[in-house]
């Protein structure tokens, strides 16, 4: 496992730091990938996608969060911070990592010394691109209700079962998944008899299906496995206790999925709805875009101050930081939704539309706005965490 | 927040924990309270009714961020105290007027407690500044008509907006003085009243301020007021919630506490977040008032904290009184006092859309807001 050959960017003062980055970003990244008004949440897949991350390992800027020792940049809570914000601040594309941001994490703390020094580097150098098999058929929200059966056989596992939702899969080299290793009745809990293992996709026996989403995009896949073969070293944390390996990835990961990227675009987006449909006079119309302003504003204000505290205590964030997912992704919902409605008759348009100088896809940010109140624990669910752990409400029923 | 903050807040929580019948008052009938004069002169001695005016002039030399702290605390024991009304508006805008004999003295009263202020400034409904001015102030006397006059007391002096030969002008009138007429009626959870003046003599024969540091006084002080309005809705909000999380908790139907109903819980989990939103304005408002209190930024911040604060203080209220049920509605369960001071605050010093309206102005005439 090399340690990074570049040098110690958290050794700059935060400014230095931040005008670092943003320089590289000025001279490096690609205009074609920038988010823009027909694509306001753009996502970086296939080519473009391995074309980014090899730019930024290239050059030293590859997995911000991991330790340098471990290949990555070592960054502090703060400077990571700095680095989503520079990104944000060129409309950079939306990048699915899992190899950099769930996977990497995971081996560095669990992982054995073989499995290490096989796969980070890979991930650093964009050579394995990494799917996360969590959600099943009947395994969603209620995810430990997993049925994918991995059963061993002399040094392997034989996989069988199916994953579902599972994001990119088909322009990825490898899946990690949560597999039931466990016999039926050994453990009282379903959270326990599930390990977390490392799967190559072209191994013999799994099959990928797309399925074509409301937004018009092959963005989710179901991914089969019938009868794979994979070594028994590609099992990461102990046997039966996958549910703890998965669990412990959470961490600052939830901080950056309450980012107000997506409805700051969402919101120039709008803007321009309203002065090009003629409606930038109309105060119902502009009181309807100021309120959606106001809470984009106030809401910015509220994801500092949390992740303020993250970087003060350089802590875990704590429960609460649920609550940002929660508004910042309903906010985008409503925002998509103000400008399909104040956009008439375009809006029934489906593809691209020009509405005077604004090129634009309406059908497409509405709908691509659909699933973020559902990925990553469903908002029903993040409240559910919240009154618990936060407000700390009586159940006054027994939990299971 | 630095410890001198924190300790205030702990002291303002222990002195309402102390003084149920001061936190907490219901009105069985409808007229105005009495000032409580006793009450006043106890927060006088612990000196938080100067608690941001410099210490040459008396007060403690906190700042605004002080002025919102107690706020905060007020709101959310849904504490009658008009401590807005009372000591901020009037120790600010004296705190800007030129230093003179008679400011000097009209401070030292206020801080004492001896006698209650107000600041009568509006003509009308909706009035954002105080530029236009129908009191007319003519050889040391005023006659005119103020409206909701917030604190406006029997007893107390009056600091009001004139115009003069030479523009705008603030004296001080005593409510007892001739000519002084004040209707006074119950507002949120205290009083408010129109004042009449008809020739009335103004204190010591001269104004406090004139021209244009008088325009300036006031709005630096509805800046401040505004701001600190905003926490004491945001500390309404949470006060509602923290009472209604602690009755579903012990409330119980169909053989469990109806806290276990996630109907229930989503809907305070999504209080909690509009509380915590409604913080996260006001105390950035705040922030911005003592780093560049005159810039456009400063004045978006403010109006973004006041449209927040008002919306989510009575959300909260609403919203509590809903999840008590029943009992939610009676004026003994005290939860509908939060609506009612929410509503009272709501509307008090520019509503939610009109300061919205000039957040969108304001924050289209300088810089992203955030830019690290």
């Amino acid at each position: 496992m090399p340690e990074s050959a570049h040098a110690d960017r958290n050794l700059l003062s935060d400014v230095e730091f931040r005008d670092e980055f943003r320089h590289w970003l000025e001279l490096n990244y690609p205009p074609e990938f920038r988010q823009d008004h027909r694509r306001p949440f753009r996502r970086l897949r296939g080519a473009d996608h391995v074309r980014w991350l090899k730019m930024l390992y290239r050059d030293g800027w590859r997995a911000p969060s991991w330790p340098r020792a471990a290949g990555g940049m070592g960054l502090s809570f703060r400077k990571l911070l700095i680095y989503h914000h520079e990104l944000e601040r060129i409309r950079a594309a939306r990048v699915i990592d899992n190899g950099e941001t769930q996977l990497g994490p995971t081996l560095i703390r669990f992982g054995t010394d073989a499995q290490k020094a096989q796969y980070l580097p890979r991930i650093l150098r964009g050579e394995h691109i990494w799917a996360q098999g969590y959600s099943e058929p009947g395994a969603g929200s209620d995810l430990a209700s997993l049925r994918t059966r991995a059963e061993r056989d002399g040094e392997h596992f034989v996989v069988n079962g199916q994953k579902i939702w599972t994001t990119h899969a088909q322009e990825c080299t490898h899946i990690f998944a949560l597999v039931r290793t466990g016999a039926p009745g050994q453990y009282p809990k379903k959270q326990q008899g599930i390990s977390f293992l490392l799967i190559p996709l072209n191994s013999p026996g799994i099959s990928i299906r797309p399925i074509m989403t409301v937004a018009g995009e092959t963005e989710l896949c179901e991914v089969f496995f019938q009868d794979v073969r994979v070594g028994a070293d590609s099992l990461v944390g102990e046997i039966d206790r996958g549910w703890d390996v998965a669990k412990a990835l959470l961490g600052h990961e939830r901080i950056w999925l309450g980012s107000p990227a997506m409805a700051e675009q969402a919101l120039r987006l709008a803007e321009q709805v309203v002065v090009e449909t003629g409606q930038a006079g109309d105060p119902g119309v502009t009181d309807r875009l100021t309120q959606l302003t106001a809470d984009l504003h106030d809401y910015r204000l509220l994801y500092a101050q949390i992740c303020d505290q993250v970087a003060e205590n350089d802590a875990q964030p704590p429960a609460e930081v649920s609550m940002l997912k929660i508004y910042v992704s309903e906010l985008q919902q409503r925002i998509t939704e103000f400008s399909t409605e104040v956009a008439g008759e375009y809006a029934g348009a489906i593809g691209d539309t020009r509405i005077g100088s604004l090129l634009t896809d309406l059908h497409w940010q509405l709908m691509m706005a659909r699933p973020v109140t559902i990925f990553a624990g469903c908002n029903e669910v993040q409240r559910d965490i919240l009154a618990k752990s936060v407000l700390r409400l009586p159940e006054g029923v027994q939990q299971k | 927040m630095d410890d001198s903050l924190e300790l205030l807040r702990a002291s303002v929580t222990d002195f309402l924990s102390r003084r149920k019948a001061f936190a907490i008052r219901t009105t069985e009938s409808r007229g105005a309270p009495e000032f409580d004069l006793a009450s006043w002169r106890e927060l006088a001695e612990l000196g938080w009714l100067g608690l941001s005016l410099p210490e040459g002039r008396g007060g403690a030399g906190f700042g605004t961020g002080a002025l919102t702290v107690v706020s905060e605390q007020l709101g959310r024991a849904a504490s009658a105290v008009p401590y807005i009304a009372a000591s901020v508006l009037p120790s600010v805008l004296l705190g800007e007027c030129e230093p003179a004999s008679e400011v000097d003295e009209l401070t030292s009263i206020l801080l004492a407690g001896q006698r209650p202020f107000c600041l009568a400034w509006q003509d009308h409904v909706h009035q954002w500044e105080g530029a236009e001015s129908s009191t007319v102030l003519k050889e040391g006397r005023v006659s005119g008509a103020k409206r909701f006059v917030v604190g406006a007391e029997l007893g107390g002096i009056l600091l009001v907006s004139a115009h003069s030969g030479s523009g705008m002008a603030w004296v001080a009138v005593d409510s007892n003085a001739a000519g002084v007429r004040i209707e006074r009626y119950a507002a949120g959870l205290g009083s408010e009243g129109t004042v009449y003046f008809d020739q009335s003599p103004v204190f010591r024969g001269s104004a406090l301020a004139s021209g244009e540091t008088a325009a300036r006084a006031l709005s630096r002080t509805l800046q401040v007021a505004r701001v600190t309005l905003s926490a004491q809705l945001a500390g309404l909000a949470s006060g509602a919630l923290e009472r209604t999380v602690e009755y579903i908790g012990s409330r119980v139907q169909f053989g469990r506490p109806i806290s276990s109903f996630q109907c229930i819980r989503h809907r305070c989990v999504d209080l909690l977040i509009a509380t915590r939103l409604a913080h996260a304005s006001w105390a950035h408002a705040a922030r911005c008032i003592e780093s560049e209190p005159l810039s456009a930024l400063t004045a978006a911040a403010v109006s973004a904290a006041k449209a927040r604060c008002g919306d989510v203080a009575v959300q909260a209220g609403r919203d509590s009184i809903q999840m008590h049920g029943a009992m939610g509605c009676t004026e003994e369960a005290g939860v509908g006092l939060f609506l009612r001071a929410a509503v009272h605050g709501r509307g008090w010093l520019g509503s939610p859309l009109a300061h919205r309206r000039r957040f969108q102005e304001y924050r289209t005439r300088t810089h992203e807001v955030v830019d690290a």
